[in-house]
């Protein structure tokens, strides 16, 4: 397995431990998903080359690793003197940088830096994935398709960003797609509150999909709420149905009621008294804050 | 003893469109649902409150999309065959049906001229004239319940600047407000003008901005209100024993100036949803005699992602 393939796995299998990924700390407090992957015959050459001579030239190393990964220009000694460092290039989930290691003669390291918020994300999602109390995520893959089918605002999002930056300062744009992820989560489950609660008032029947697909109505709302690019929003609507077909599958209980899939159809089962507005008849006294 | 039952609501932000894109660079921008809810709270509690008070930053940034968009909140009428009267038929919420007083201000975002927070914008003015008639820096009265026999006044003042150079600091621009004198001077003479005239009316001063807030909780430099002291002291000498505001984002109540007598009801952002927000409304019973306000008691909801409304 490359580690293309293992990355992808692990994000797409949170339940499964994917060849022995973990989560550690180094020295300094940072966070590492760390991958055992068996060794490929290039990376032999290399540490038989090592074995032969004291040091061996970073050219060679680079080269070496890029004929075979084409993506990749790191290498390093996990733990110990840094021979070399440069940006990874490949595309995955948490993390810019991967540093490989050799654990044994079968087996190398490869490490990626997390921050702590994708840390507590990865931790959240490997043992919560079947609480029936669990938020819909969206996956990395659902995120990243989102974006280029969103309506494109009239400025660039650098630009936006650098804007945002001067207004409020001690924000921060990291994580950008972790931003996306969570806005993308609690519009979804907007959507299904909001649903509950039209259902709850008009006590009427709300049809959210139809043949494996969502109900015209609900593509509707979920293009205005995603902002998607209302002539071309299959792919989105596709993807993130069948993202929510797996996640109801285990029923998915809310203070209004529950999300299940029922006939291979999604719905909602609402709770007799799901909805209630704060009484303004019946207010506790304790709760007024009182100011003479 | 009189009292009213206002619904203090503040800092919605909303704009035209590209929500997503703005939030996800860390713009503060209104949620939809949470949005919805106030549109249905106001409808169901509408013959109990006398007031709706919204103390500024109804718009993000004060050009005609997001200003329009701030309106359409406000006047868009219900679709009448819905079973939601708080919806328009594009199921957009609404307070039109609310019928009775809005008393509105603008905030910092309401003047901005474009995302480089430059100040001074006057679509507000323009398209809330109905409601708000006095200008940039103005300072105008609302009467409640009405201007024949008040029984509260309520007096907003607008501090936002006149200029980028009248901020302090790097970037003060953006978030910082400024007590001006004349101002302030206004203020201060609309205020005993209305105790002569109105002498069993009760008085409270709103603006945007939080007066004195980073002297009691954390605030940085670009959001703060310049030369608040004058205000307070001001406040003091006019016998001004209240003041809304918003800005913050922050739910705070305090007691400030020099004999500790001046209260700043802040109120949280009614619809942004961040992490560091407080979103929430406020229920105010405002108790007057004899042209003081005896007291002001709050109960603050909070937003409930999982009911979808405030409790």
């Amino acid at each position: 397995m490359t580690t293309d393939e293992v990355i992808r796995q692990v994000e797409d299998n949170i339940c499964q431990k994917i060849g022995g990924y973990s989560i550690e700390k180094d020295l300094k407090g940072a966070n590492w998903v760390v991958v055992k992957a068996g060794r490929q015959p290039e990376e032999d050459y290399i540490f038989n080359k090592r074995l032969r001579q004291s040091k061996v030239s970073r050219k060679l190393v680079i080269k070496a690793y890029q004929s075979a990964h084409s993506k990749w220009g790191v290498q390093t000694n996990l733990g110990r003197v840094l021979e070399c460092e440069r940006e990874c290039y490949l595309e995955q989930p948490f993390s810019r940088k991967w540093k490989f290691g050799r654990l044994s003669s079968d087996y190398l390291i490869y490490a990626g830096y997390i921050s702590e918020v994708w840390r507590q994300t990865l931790s959240k999602t490997k043992t919560e994935a079947m609480d029936p109390h669990q938020e819909f995520t969206p996956s990395y893959k659902l995120v990243k398709l989102i974006i280029p089918y969103m309506v494109t605002p009239d400025e660039k999002i650098s630009e936006l960003q650098k804007k945002a930056k001067m207004i409020y300062p001690d924000s921060s744009n990291n994580n950008m797609d972790l931003k996306l992820r969570n806005i993308i989560s609690e519009e979804v489950e907007g959507q299904f509150t909001d649903l509950a609660k039209r259902a709850f008032i008009t006590k009427e029947q709300i049809e959210i999909s139809r043949d494996n697909r969502f109900s015209p109505e609900i593509c509707s709302e979920l293009i205005e709420r995603l902002e998607l690019d209302a002539y071309n929003p299959r792919p989105v609507l596709d993807l993130l149905y069948t993202e929510l077909l797996t996640f109801a599958s285990v029923p998915r209980e809310r203070s209004w009621g529950k999300i299940i899939v029922e006939n291979s159809e999604l719905k909602l089962v609402l709770k007799e008294n799901a909805f209630s507005l704060f009484d303004l008849d019946n207010i506790n006294s304790n709760r007024w804050v009182i100011t003479k | 003893m009189p009292r009213l039952q206002v619904l203090h609501l503040s800092d919605f932000h909303l704009v035209w469109n590209y929500r997503i894109s703005r939030q996800t660079v860390g713009l503060p921008v209104y949620n939809r649902d949470v949005l919805r809810a106030i549109a249905e709270i106001v409808y169901k509690w509408r013959n109990q409150i006398d007031a709706i008070v919204i103390s500024g930053d109804i718009a993000d940034l004060g050009n005609d999309r997001d200003i329009k968009s701030a309106l359409d909140f406000l006047i868009q009428p219900p679709d009448s065959l819905s079973k939601e009267p708080w919806l328009n038929s594009k199921r957009k919420p609404t307070i039109q049906p609310f019928g009775k007083h809005i008393v509105l201000m603008p905030g910092n975002h309401d003047r901005f001229r474009n995302f480089a927070g430059i100040p001074g914008a006057r679509f507000f003015d323009n398209f809330f004239s109905s409601y708000w008639n006095v200008g940039v820096g103005g300072i105008q009265s609302y009467f409640i319940p009405n201007q024949e026999e008040p029984t509260l006044a309520i007096i907003c003042g607008d501090f936002t600047l006149a200029d980028i150079t009248d901020a302090e600091g790097v970037f003060g621009h953006f978030g910082q407000g400024k007590i001006y004198r004349d101002r302030l001077n206004n203020l201060v003479s609309r205020t005993n003008s209305i105790t002569k005239s109105y002498p069993t009316c009760g008085i409270i001063w709103m603006l945007h901005f939080a007066p004195k807030f980073e002297e009691y909780f954390d605030l940085i430099n670009q959001m703060r209100l310049i030369n608040s002291d004058h205000l307070i002291e001001e406040a003091e000498k006019a016998g001004v024993r209240h003041i809304f505001c918003g800005h913050t984002h922050r739910n705070e109540t305090y007691l400030t100036g020099n004999h500790d007598k001046v209260w700043i009801h802040c109120a949280g952002t009614s619809s942004c949803l961040n992490s560091k927000d407080d979103t929430t409304i406020h229920l105010r019973q405002i108790e007057i005699e004899s042209g003081r306000i005896v007291e002001i008691k709050s109960i603050d909801l909070k937003w409930d992602s999982g009911q979808e409304t405030f409790l």
